[in-house]
């Protein structure tokens, strides 16, 4: 019988945790290297895994209903959405801390993972150890509130979300923490502009969107948002695979799942469509104070969509048929980031010295605490992907885009 | 008046003016609108553009259609008379016309295509109700409170849709309204998306009826498959109904919003005891799991806040009567499109034998059900009453 799991004491740092649980240290498995660059780094794209209390906040009328914490089958602790044993347990969401020959996709305990996935002041001495300066934290299970049928319930555990990522976890240091709350997009205009001024009021240094929003971004439906986000300066995020449903299924519907197509497919590409649709349709020239970072998308990619853009444009200028008056690459570190990782392709491609944008968009990631994550090793990995990288374009993937950008 | 019986038409239309949105329109979206066959001597019906985009189907604007169903101008011209096609469907003449039928009063819904697209401009869509409602009071008034119209909720934002609902209400006399039954953004009514907007219907008490009009420019049963008026007509109306009736029941709109009145209109009506049937036995096997909150069956929520319009010569709207009874059937004329039968419609709905409807259902279904249903103030609804004119 599944059981609810005992909330932890949360000022717990991963110090002092991991001298009570099973939790690996740092040292334990893959032990940090010493940081050669003595550049700053910013992670742009970092995750929590909610603590129990999460949803504490919602009013009392849905304190029955709201996602728990539970003991799975296979003997892990995972989210219930329903009040029965959780579908999955924690796994491959919070693998920091362990060797990739001890990673496994689910089955760990809420005490098996580190207190930074949860804690704010955890997850700074996390960054410490790995020499990360500042931390742009994703939502985890939190994000079930874009695909939840009782929108009632949904929007109230959203609000609470953002009330806790940035009354406690951003809060433990918020110079050093950029919380995203969630914007409640898929409620209507009028739910979601609401929203945005209320985190904006509690400190929200920048906001999160679904990556499966159910109109795409290019849709007039989202005027408001973003002339209040470009009103208030506020920039938007949206990250691979996170958030609403997918709308197009039917390829991986057909596939054998054994195998990671769609991982691959939406790491590299599910901006693609949804940047190249808002660009063309004009949302970035309607609103030029308007600024987009996409999560965990790389960025090798980007000069083929860009030459690819600007053909079109050059094509269909002159016929007058566009709505957009300037080379679509033009937004691409103006308005336009993404999150990368240890893209090696991407940083050669920065190298050539033949895409000027590209060190203008990209923003360093460690994706903490997830398997694919830099961590404790981010300084080395930095210092490698940098290495012959002009120093003012170094700095700026490091951190100064996203310094920019979130004002940090 | 026809035979001594009183009618109350729930589901009428007209022939929109032509300066519609460009004269009730805020002035900012009035430029946004356009005329265009998509060729030179091509006939579709009213093919309307916003922002140079067509606003219906593919298949409608380059089906010919108007040639496949041989309804022209004339055809129009015959049977509506030359008043109405020079001067425009106004309230006057459209109450004066319905009058040659025997339609004391009348419910209008539209319009069917211009504000559903996809893609269509939240803010442009709510603007568009409000224009529509705006002219929908004029009709109202013009007509003595003979012809009212059902204003459309735009449904893509939510809080427009509140922001809409209320302001017809409270200051254009609105109080009737309707949304096409389709899938937007993938949701169907039943999502709770579209909950604020139940609950504020039933706080006003005012009734809510969904109409399918074949040619959405999105997806709607058959667009994908058919390219003929026959197969998608035949489809389109009760295939949507189906599905929206059915999302509506499962995802428990009426279990959260028991005052709820509803009205499923222009679908055809003999198939709901099956249908009802249908999803009742499908509840019955997922319905524990699948929508725990019910508390009731498919054909009992029905029976609360369902009601069905029937055509005039439908003789299966006895079926309904016989597993459902008689109480929540309406009757419409659906004129002036082309599959009515005005001026005849009552003519042919009275001419049914006592062995489809007996004298007490025609009374019911011509006047009491939709009295019941519209719920309309006293002073819309007509005092004095005359014979029809036209036999």
């Amino acid at each position: 019988m599944a059981q609810s799991t005992t909330p932890r004491n949360t000022a717990q740092t991963t110090a002092q945790t991991t001298a009570q649980t099973t939790v690996p240290t740092a040292a334990q498995t893959a032990a940090p290297i010493a940081a050669p660059t003595k550049a700053r780094i910013i992670s742009a794209d970092c995750h929590v895994n909610e603590p129990p209390h999460v949803f504490d906040r919602v009013p009392a009328e849905f304190r029955d209903r709201t996602p728990r914490l539970m003991r799975g089958e296979d003997g892990g602790d995972g989210w219930s959405f329903d009040g029965k044993p959780p579908k999955r347990t924690y796994g491959v969401e919070a693998m920091a801390g362990r060797a990739k020959d001890e990673h496994v996709a689910s089955g760990l305990r809420f005490e098996d993972i580190l207190p930074g996935n949860y804690d704010g002041a955890a997850h700074v001495a996390d960054m410490e150890l790995d020499g990360v300066d500042v931390s742009v934290v994703y939502p985890a299970n939190a994000i079930f509130t874009y695909q939840a049928a009782d929108r009632a319930l949904a929007q109230a555990c959203m609000l609470a979300y953002n009330d806790w990522i940035l009354d406690e976890f951003q809060a433990a240091d918020p110079s050093r923490i950029v919380g995203l709350p969630m914007l409640p997009v898929d409620d209507g205009m009028r739910a979601a502009t609401a929203e945005l001024e209320r985190v904006l009021a509690a400190g929200a240094k920048a906001a999160f969107l679904p990556g499966n929003p159910v109109r795409p971004y290019h849709d007039p439906y989202y005027e408001e948002l973003w002339t209040a986000a470009e009103r208030n300066g506020l920039p938007l995020t949206y990250h691979r695979t996170f958030g609403g449903k997918p709308q197009e299924t039917d390829w991986d519907n057909v596939a054998n799942n054994n195998f990671s197509a769609a991982g691959t497919v939406h790491r590299f590409f599910s901006s693609t469509r949804q940047l190249t649709y808002m660009t063309l349709a004009g949302v970035f020239e309607r609103h030029p104070g308007l600024r987009m970072v996409v999560g965990e998308v790389n960025f090798g990619w980007l000069p083929f969509w860009a030459q690819t853009m600007d053909e079109q444009f050059e094509n269909q200028h002159s016929m007058g048929t566009l709505q957009v008056n300037s080379p679509p690459s033009k937004v691409l570190g103006e308005q336009v980031f993404v999150t990368v990782l240890d893209d090696r392709v991407g940083f050669d491609l920065v190298k050539s010295g033949r895409y000027p944008y590209l060190a203008a968009a990209a923003m360093f990631s460690t994706d903490y605490p997830h398997s694919v994550c830099l961590w404790p090793n981010t300084r080395k990995i930095a210092d490698e992907l940098t290495r012959g990288l002009d120093e003012t374009d170094a700095e700026r993937i490091l951190s100064g885009n996203a310094a920019r950008v979130y004002g940090v | 008046m026809r035979n001594g019986y009183k009618v109350f038409d729930a589901d009428a239309h007209v022939i929109y003016p032509r300066d519609l949105w460009t004269r009730f329109l805020d002035k900012k979206h009035g430029q946004r609108f356009g005329r265009r066959q998509p060729f030179p001597e091509f006939d579709s019906y009213n093919p309307v553009t916003v922002d140079g985009r067509w606003t219906q189907h593919d298949t409608i604007v380059y089906g010919r259609f108007q040639e496949a169903i041989n309804w022209t101008t004339e055809d129009m011209r015959r049977i509506y008379g030359d008043d109405l096609l020079a001067n425009g469907f106004t309230g006057d003449r459209v109450a004066a016309a319905l009058a040659r039928d025997g339609i004391d009063v009348a419910v209008v819904y539209g319009p069917e295509y211009d504000m559903w697209f996809d893609g269509v401009d939240p803010e442009l869509q709510a603007a568009m109700a409000r224009a529509y409602n705006r002219w929908g009071q004029e009709m109202r008034e013009s007509s003595g409170n003979r012809v009212h119209v059902s204003g459309p909720v735009p449904l893509v934002d939510i809080g427009r849709a509140v922001e809409e609902v209320s302001y017809a209400h409270e200051h254009l006399g609105t109080r009737c309204f309707w949304a096409r039954p389709n899938l937007f953004d993938g949701r169907t009514l039943g999502d709770r998306y579209y909950d604020p907007l139940w609950e504020l219907l039933q706080d006003l008490g005012v009734a809510f009826g969904t109409h399918e009009f074949m040619g959405l420019k999105g997806r709607s049963f058959g667009h994908d498959r058919y390219k003929t008026f026959t197969e998608w007509h035949t489809v389109v109306h009760p295939f949507e109904t189906m599905g929206v009736i059915t999302s509506m029941i499962a995802h428990g709109v009426f279990e959260r919003f028991p005052r709820l009145r509803v009205a499923y209109l222009e679908a055809g009506c003999g198939w709901l005891p099956s249908w009802l049937h249908r999803i009742d036995e499908q509840l019955e096997m997922a319905g524990e799991r699948e929508f725990p909150e019910l508390t009731m069956s498919a054909t009992d929520y029905f029976r609360r806040n369902g009601w069905i319009s029937t055509e005039c010569e439908d003789p299966f709207v006895s079926d309904v009567v016989r597993w459902m009874g008689d109480d929540r059937i309406l009757f419409e004329s659906d004129f002036p499109h082309p599959d009515s039968k005005f001026p005849h419609t009552t003519t042919e709905f009275l001419g049914q034998g006592p062995e489809i409807l007996s004298d007490d259902s025609k009374r019911k279904i011509l006047w009491d059900n939709p009295v019941e249903f519209y719920r309309f103030p006293d002073s819309y609804l007509p005092t004095a009453f005359t014979e029809a004119s036209d036999h």
